[in-house]
């Protein structure tokens, strides 16, 4: 019966300690992705489309969103376009109109920037 | 042996049996649905992993369309239900290498797909966004 609570103890404590540093992993991520979150933004603003419909663009590159959720399982980096119905078919293209992919480079630019530091 | 990677995927899923005509540059506008369209190089990263010598590698995103009648002449559903996770799955750990030449790829890896509708020409837009794994 000691025996068995010795072993707990000890996997208690293997516990703690991966919890610990699993903690400072996240800070760590967070810290990196709040570091970025700002040029994502920009970048991705950047690759937006300029051309033709002035207003339309203005309203693409408003929507621009770039913001750090931070959930149980650790941060996580979200980037998109919010409430421009149009940024769809812009990104992906449709069937009449090519693709012009803005979000897509910026965030796999990131990605790969990321994964190197 | 194709030179870039659009044709290398094109001739691969080809060679899917999904009966699927891959639509390049010279064929004409109203080819019969389904078809499939490539976007090539929307992004290329290279991986930092090397030293920047021969066998750098990088990583190639693309984005492989899938296009089909949404509704037929008698207004029933003319989309299949299985063809756009088929593909996807076809195209998801391929081995591309054979079909290109002049640059080494190690395979393709299916990121996201998503369904678009446009009732307004009747069509079913299936982007499949996928990463390609080869030498820079």
């Amino acid at each position: 019966m000691a025996k068995r609570s010795v072993v707990d103890f000890d996997i208690a404590l293997a516990r703690a300690g991966i919890d610990r540093r699993t903690r400072k992993m996240h800070d760590k991520a967070e810290h990196l992705l709040l570091e970025i979150q700002r040029p994502l933004e920009e970048r991705i603003r950047q690759l937006a489309p300029v051309g033709s419909r002035p207003d339309d663009e203005k309203r693409l590159r408003e929507g621009v969103f770039a913001e750090v959720v931070v959930r149980s399982d650790g941060p996580q980096l979200r980037a998109g376009v919010l409430g421009v119905r149009h940024a769809i078919p812009v990104e992906f293209g449709t069937s009449t109109m090519p693709a012009h992919p803005f979000v897509r480079p910026a965030v796999a630019e990131f990605a790969a920037r990321l994964k190197r530091s | 042996l194709a030179q870039t990677i659009s044709d290398a995927l094109a001739d691969y899923i080809a060679t899917l049996p999904l009966g699927l005509l891959v639509k390049r540059d010279g064929v004409s506008d109203d080819a019969q649905k389904p078809y499939v369209t490539i976007d090539e190089a929307i992004a290329v990263t290279p991986d930092g992993f090397g030293d920047g010598g021969v066998g750098e590698t990088c990583t190639e995103q693309v984005q492989v369309n899938l296009w089909e009648d949404w509704k037929d002449e008698d207004d029933y559903i003319a989309e299949s239900p299985t063809l756009a996770s088929a593909l996807a799955r076809g195209l998801h750990g391929a081995k591309i290498d054979q079909y290109v030449t002049g640059t080494r790829v190690y395979g393709v890896r299916v990121i996201s797909r998503r369904r678009l509708l446009e009732p307004a020409t009747n069509t079913v837009h299936t982007p499949i966004t996928a990463n390609v794994r080869r030498e820079l």
